[in-house]
Parts: structure tokens; sequence; C-alpha cells
């Protein structure tokens, strides 16, 4: 019974966070203990060279609450993603998202990290749903980030 | 804020359930008013004397009739089928206590004998309320809202309300906080260009992407400056060109809205909400201390 209810609500998140605490699940305002963790000590902070031609940056936005999120992946020749940085101005669970996508995507191949869905990211970290928007803006940042390179390398390809 | 106007309507749904259902129970003629008969009965040791429980106004003869269900409420804020020539659009609505039809965005009864507090219109929008039905428009006048707000609270305040019945009070919350609500909204340029583009169909939602880079790039520099600035003097340079800026695009809103440029609008109003949020980073700038702002 509870799978065919899983089925016909693909969007709502799984159902490892129906057992999981309510004070965490149902307050947007009581943020989870792994957000927590990702916005005091965030992993990957900080930026790298945009001019790189091995390095590609993800500049999205979320209008509806005035975030931004900036993602760098710096990439190899085999399309391995060997270093990653992020800034993101948001609430917590924007900040923690980023964090958590930098993590992830860390050693990944790029067609790899394109298959990221934010329902994974909001999974771990708990997000309730009035927060699930920000899992969906790290979503984009990787894919535009991805995009961004591929842009760079094409067009390098193309003048070489 | 919206929150809680829901909350108010699902205690007032909750509530005016059971004001009807104690009412039916009183009106039944189960019982009579001594008390010594109501000893056998249950509800006797919870609620010893229905009747004395009534207030003395509900015994009033025109109110000892059946009291009509309310008007079912939707706070329907879109109001998209709702907006145009003021009532065009929007059902009158029937007093819940005489069955006078009233305009959607009527506070009181217009009926003198009863003049009781109405219901939320449906598809009634915050421009029919505190701006005398005038088609909704970027430009307002703010001392006009401001007196029209000041003179509807005193109307359905809840405090004047204390002595009146429970479907009267509950109304009376439920419209206190929709006009509360609508204030806020009109009087601040940002939530007013939102909502314009809310009744227009336009709205901006929680899963829109801004398709601007350089609008994202010059907000990340502005907060990387304000994160970096250490003097008062370098914060004041960034709030007097930010101030600038919103100036610009509000002027810009007006524009853009008085000559229906519905996109142009939408783009104008992503910017003014970033930029607001830079102001705000601003505001709570310290030497030496993070910048955060809540949200």
């Amino acid at each position: 019974m509870f799978s065919i209810v899983k089925q016909l609500a693909p969007r709502r998140l799984p159902s490892a966070t129906f057992t999981k605490p309510v004070a965490a699940f149902v307050q947007s305002r009581f943020y989870h203990e792994k957000v927590i963790d990702h916005y005091e000590n965030p992993r990957n902070m900080g930026s790298l060279d945009k001019h790189d031609p091995t390095v590609g940056t993800g500049l999205v936005g979320a209008p509806a609450c005035g975030d931004v999120m900036r993602l760098q992946i710096k990439v190899d020749d085999n399309g391995e993603i060997v270093d990653v940085k992020f800034k993101t101005f948001g609430c917590g669970s924007a900040i923690a998202s980023s964090s958590y996508i930098t993590e992830r995507v860390r050693g990944m191949n790029i067609d790899d990290a394109l298959k990221i869905k934010n329902t994974d990211i909001a999974k771990e970290l708990c997000l309730p749903p009035v927060k699930l928007h920000c899992s969906m803006l790290a979503e984009d940042a990787i894919k535009s980030a991805i995009k961004d390179f591929r842009m760079k390398r094409d067009g390098a390809l193309r003048t070489a | 804020m919206f929150k809680q106007l829901l909350l108010a309507q699902r205690q007032y749904r909750q509530i005016s359930a059971l004001g009807r259902r104690r009412h039916a129970y009183c009106q039944s003629g189960l019982f009579s008013a001594s008390v010594g008969s109501l000893a056998h009965s249950r509800t006797a040791s919870k609620r010893p004397l229905c009747i004395g429980r009534q207030s003395y106004s509900a015994r009033l003869p025109h109110r000892q009739q059946q009291l009509q269900p309310p008007q079912r409420q939707r706070h329907d804020q879109s109001g998209g089928e709702g907006e145009g020539e003021g009532e065009g659009g929007s059902a009158n609505k029937a007093c819940w206590h005489c069955q006078q039809q009233n305009s959607p965005a009527s506070l009181l009864c217009k009926n003198e004998k009863c003049a009781v507090i109405q219901a939320v219109g449906k598809g009634v929008n915050y421009y029919d309320v505190l701006l005398a039905g005038r088609p909704p428009s970027f430009e307002i006048d703010a001392a006009e809202l401001r007196r029209n707000f000041l003179r509807s609270q005193q109307a359905v305040h809840p405090d004047s309300f204390s002595q009146r019945g429970q479907i009267e009070r509950r109304l009376a919350e439920v419209q206190s906080s929709w006009i509360n609500h609508a204030y806020a909204t009109l009087k601040d340029p940002l939530h007013r260009a939102q909502y314009l583009l809310k009744l227009r169909g336009m709205e901006i939602g929680e899963a829109d992407q801004i398709a601007d880079p350089e609008l994202l790039m010059e907000i990340m520099d502005t907060r990387e400056e304000i994160e970096e600035a250490t003097t008062d003097a370098q914060i004041a340079a960034i709030k007097a060109r930010n101030d600038a800026n919103i100036a610009a695009v509000t002027t810009g809103l007006a524009s853009a809205f008085g000559s229906d440029a519905l996109s142009r609008a939408r783009q104008l109003t992503n910017r003014l909400q970033y930029l607001r949020r830079v102001a705000q980073a601003v505001h709570v700038w310290e030497p030496g201390k993070p910048v955060v702002i809540s949200h």
C-alpha cells in the first residue's frame, strides 16, 4: 500500500524522511543537523579562476527568494571533475545544498554529474517541502557549470 | 502572515461548525431551562446548562431563527477571475445573517437593521477593499491607502467585537488579518509589483530561474564587496549606489506597469528583489562579523 502511494506521488520526498524526527521534517525554521553542519563547516567554499579554460562556472539565482549561487568545476581531459568550489548567498538550506553537491561531484565524470537530481540532495539533507527549491537551485548550478565548461571547450576546439 | 490567515479561516470553520451544532442542540427542545432535568444526561456533567451559555444577544427574537451558515470563504488573492472593473468579475455575496446582497468588497452588511460584519468576498483583490476598487496599478496614493486601511480596521478590528457572537468574532479576525496583509502588500513597492504580476497571471514562482546572468554577476560582486568591506565609508558608498539602483528600478516599474509591458515588469521585479537583499545585507553589516540575513 505504501509503495503505491510512493508511485502516485513521485515528487514527494522519499519514504526515508517519514521516519525522521517530526520536528526536523515539519518545521522549516528548525534546520536539520546536517544542514547546520554544512552551514557552519561549508565544504569547498571559494572560487576558481573563471578565465581558466578547464574551469566551468555556473551562476544561478532564485528570484522568489533572492538567492544567488555560484558553482565552479575544474575538469580534466577525461571529463573528470578534479576540483570544485562554490559560493552561495542565501538561506541555510541553499548553502547546505550547494556545499553537499560540491562534495558529491568531486571525482565524478561530468556525464554522471549531470544525472544528479534535486531529490537526492533533498533526501540527503532532509530538507522540508518549503525548501525543496534550494535543492533544485543546486541541481541547476551543476548543470549550468557543466554547460559553461562544454561551451568553453567546444569554443576552444573550434578556434584551435 | 498568510499562514495565519489560513489558520484563522480553518479555526473559524471549525468553531462555526461547533457553534451551529451547539445552537441546534439548544434549539432541539430535548431539555428545559432548569438545572435538575439535565442530571441524567451525559453532557450535564460537562455543560450543566446549555441555554445559560447563550449570550443575551443570542436570545433576542431576531436571533432565534436558525443562523444561515456563512459564505464559504476563499481568500482568492490571485483574483484572476475577480479583478477588473470592480464588481464585474466577482459575484455579490449574500449576508450570512439577513441574506441581503452585498458588494464583494464590503466589510459590513449594507442593510441598516443588520450591519453585521461580512466574510471576505470571493475573488476580491486588495485594490477593491483598500483603494476603492480602482483598477490595479503600480502607482498609488500612499496617503489614501493608509487612510482607507485605518478606516477599514476601525470597522473590523476584533477588539470591537469582543462582546459579539462567535461567528462575528471569527469573521472579524479573518477580515482584520486579510486587511493587514493587503496593506503590507500594497504599501511596499516590491510586494505590490509581485502582487500585480500575480493578478495578471505572471506570478514569480519558487521554482523559477533567473535568465539574466549579468544581474546575477552584478549581485554576486556586490555581495562579495560587502563581505570584504572593512570600514563604514566603504559600506556607505555601496549603500548609496544600491539606493540609486533601487530608485531607478522603481521608476522603471511604474512605467512598465503603466504601459503594460509585463515581461519587462517581471524582469525589473526580479532585479528589485535582489537589490532589496543587498540593501538588507548593507543594513546588517558590522565590521568583522559575517553578514547573515534571514528570510
